[in-house]
């Protein structure tokens, strides 16, 4: 998640520490009971480096539960401080958020870590206590693109597949957002100034896209690896090519599908190597 | 946690987060829809965009008239924000247009939403006064109260709208548009 959360915030590194502290336009929900009224870039670049010490901990099972607390406290922060700015909310820390807040009240790192290590469980985990956070975050993971398509459908309808204008009018955008060059070429994405070309192909990108969040519950009842790993595989490529043409800044979120997976083959490859009990030794 | 507490943390999560999908609830850590969900089909033959340009941003920005009559530009340093905030704030706040939250919530859903949050066919959950917000938000960043001089009562934008033939995707024309945002004393208020 580190990359992902240096994509989200970035932009606040840039600004001056000992600059204004700018007044938000529209603060988010919480900043207006707790009275955080300023964008103080100092703060913002701690919380971040706060942020990214967290997720690093988090990952190598230091303090785990400790951890997934000042990533949730950390994302609140810079999250509210990038968006009351201008009082646009994106979504993309959704999914990690939530994942995160399940892990915080389970019993992770209590295996395989370094918190284990520092202090061997008494108990072994029972089987429930190890896989409701990855299930409920798996319901928690296709609900979130399941919303995304029935928002379109209750919201647009056909008219976001129609003619492929939908799409025509994003990658347009992304194109030409910066205004034409001296040489009549797109200042911004030409690859995105291509594809808004394509009315046949924008057709069927917005069908799939409805296909793929409508239907993402059933990556939940598919058995085999090989066709989860198709689908979620697929879902990723979506992701890539929104950044790509479009900037939207999703593109590191499907590191959370491997929530989907079990890895403790992968575990079990590399234990050896680390010197630890593998995951299913510790069954 | 015992198996029983972890139910009732998984019946409350995800019940809050599906009444959330279900109520149109857009609120961080809940939602219900994605940036780009609202749209209505133009069918028409030219698509319009408009052009950010980061280069006057930078150099200039707003155009901010003061209490004693002077100007003074307002570009992007003088407010220390990312760029990205700053020509969303100009170009859409400054022109009326909310985040997409604002559309998503105000467009109308049908007759369950409106019955629910108990609104008219029509009628808007978020009305915002971007006129107070914007300039209520420099003066404050800038250390400035309505009774001084140097109190910014107005500030006014411009932007250039670009259309391309939807077909060939050329540009068949451009549109500048001005606006100016004025501050009311009525809204002294706001800095008590």
């Amino acid at each position: 998640m580190l990359p992902f959360h240096v994509l989200q915030y970035y932009t606040l590194l840039g600004l001056d520490w000992t600059g204004p502290k700018f007044w938000f336009v529209h603060p988010i929900w919480y900043f207006e009971w707790l009275g955080i009224q300023r964008l103080d870039p100092a703060l913002a670049a701690l919380a971040l480096a706060t942020l990214l010490i967290a997720t690093t901990t988090f990952a190598l099972g230091y303090r785990t539960r400790l951890s997934a607390v000042v990533c949730l406290v950390a994302i609140a922060l810079l999250k509210g401080m990038r968006d009351s700015v201008a009082g646009d909310v994106h979504h993309r820390e959704l999914v990690p958020f939530a994942v995160l807040f399940l892990f915080a009240f389970s019993r992770c790192g209590d295996v395989d870590s370094l918190d284990a290590r520092r202090r061997p469980e008494t108990r072994e985990l029972e089987e429930w206590e190890s896989s409701w956070p990855i299930k409920a975050a798996q319901l928690h993971i296709a609900s979130f693109y399941f919303w995304s398509g029935l928002a379109k459908w209750r919201m647009t309808g056909w008219d976001w597949i129609r003619d492929g204008e939908r799409l025509q009018v994003l990658l347009l955008n992304r194109s030409f957002r910066f205004g034409i060059g001296p040489d009549g070429e797109p200042e911004g994405n030409p690859l995105a100034l291509w594809f808004s070309h394509q009315t046949e192909l924008l057709i069927l990108l917005a069908l799939a896209t409805f296909v793929m969040e409508l239907g993402f519950h059933l990556v939940l009842w598919m058995r085999a690896a090989g066709l989860r790993a198709l689908f979620l595989g697929g879902v990723t490529l979506f992701h890539v090519a929104n950044y790509v043409l479009m900037k939207v800044k999703f593109v590191f979120l499907p590191v959370v599908f491997a929530v989907f997976f079990d890895l403790s083959p992968l575990l079990d490859r590399i234990a050896p190597v680390l010197g630890r009990r593998s995951a299913r030794g510790t069954e | 946690m015992s198996r029983r507490a972890v139910c009732v943390l998984l019946a409350a999560f995800f019940a809050a987060n599906w009444a959330a999908a279900i109520a149109r609830v857009d609120q961080f850590p809940l939602t219900w829809a994605p940036m780009y969900s609202v749209y209505r089909y133009r069918g028409t033959e030219t698509l319009a965009m408009v052009r950010k340009d980061k280069v006057f941003l930078r150099e200039r920005g707003w155009l901010a008239r003061r209490r004693d009559g002077a100007e003074e530009w307002m570009p992007i340093s003088r407010l220390n924000i990312p760029m990205r905030s700053f020509w969303r704030i100009y170009y859409e706040r400054s022109f009326g247009s909310g985040s997409m939250n604002f559309k998503h919530a105000n467009a109308d859903a049908g007759a369950f939403d409106r019955w629910l949050w108990g609104l008219e066919p029509g009628e808007k959950t978020w009305v915002v006064n971007w006129d107070r917000r914007l300039i209520g938000s420099v003066n404050h960043t800038l250390g400035r109260s309505p009774q001084d001089p140097e109190f910014i009562v107005s500030l006014a934008a411009s932007r250039e709208t670009l259309r391309f033939d939807r077909e060939t995707l050329e540009l068949v024309g451009r549109k500048q548009r001005e606006v100016v945002l004025r501050w009311d004393d009525a809204w002294r208020g706001d800095f008590e």
